[in-house]
């Protein structure tokens, strides 16, 4: 088996090239913590993320219909959801 | 000897990959049985039949299978009422709406709250079945 060394200038660009992914990394993950955070914005008595993947604006709309009817929404915000996913909100 | 271990390899490969599929199939099937109970439909079949009609876009053609499905769901209630509304509501053929107005109307009497269903004729307008939403909104407004 070959032993491969890496030459100290190759060393050094691939750290810094990792730190900088790293970096890029964390601030992406923390933009969306901050996005999911913050929360529903139409359905306030129910824990809908307007950014989940189902969720109204989101296009399928069997999916975002089951999205409103199973996060606990009250049945008039469910209904209001629903109608989101069918006409738009 | 050599071809042989690789054709053997590549069996056992092909058995895995195989049996992985049917695994990641089952578990699919039972997320959509599991969702379609939760939802209120009596089978995933059911389920997956109203979210074809949800997601596929405009209905010229309604089949006999489809209309049957949405009828058993005519008297459900409100979260599933939804989903059958949201599959009328992409009704595009005048005569397909008129088969499917006293399952409108039903489902409205059943679930008076929902917006989907009391959106109903509007949508039907905009897709040129003006004669079914006229239709529908008599229907609702008669008294029983």
């Amino acid at each position: 088996m070959k032993n491969i060394v890496l030459q100290s200038g190759n060393r050094e660009f691939l750290m810094s090239f990792a730190k900088r992914a790293l970096i890029a990394s964390a601030i992406f993950f923390a933009s969306a913590c901050i996005v999911i955070a913050s929360g529903p914005t139409g359905f306030p008595n129910c824990s809908i993320d307007d950014n989940g993947p189902y969720c109204p604006g989101a296009g399928n709309v069997s999916k975002c219909t089951y999205c409103c009817w199973n996060t606990g929404c009250s049945d008039a915000d469910a209904q209001a959801c629903a109608s989101c996913c069918v006409h738009g909100c | 000897m050599r071809p042989i271990i690789l054709w053997c390899c590549a069996g056992l490969l092909g058995a895995a990959a195989g049996l992985n599929y049917a695994r990641l199939n089952h578990a699919g099937s039972d997320e959509l049985a599991g969702q379609a109970h939760s939802i209120g439909f009596a089978s995933a079949s059911d389920f997956s039949t109203v979210a074809r009609m949800m997601d596929g876009g405009k209905i010229r053609i309604l089949r006999a299978t489809d209309l049957a499905v949405l009828q058993k769901y005519a008297d459900a209630p409100g979260h599933t009422a939804d989903f059958v509304a949201a599959a009328l509501s992409n009704i595009a053929d005048e005569t397909a709406a008129e088969r499917v107005v006293p399952l409108a109307a039903s489902l409205r009497k059943r679930s008076p709250g929902c917006l989907i269903i009391a959106n109903l004729p509007n949508d039907w307008r905009k897709q040129g079945c003006a004669k079914a939403a006229d239709q529908l909104v008599k229907l609702i407004s008669s008294p029983q």
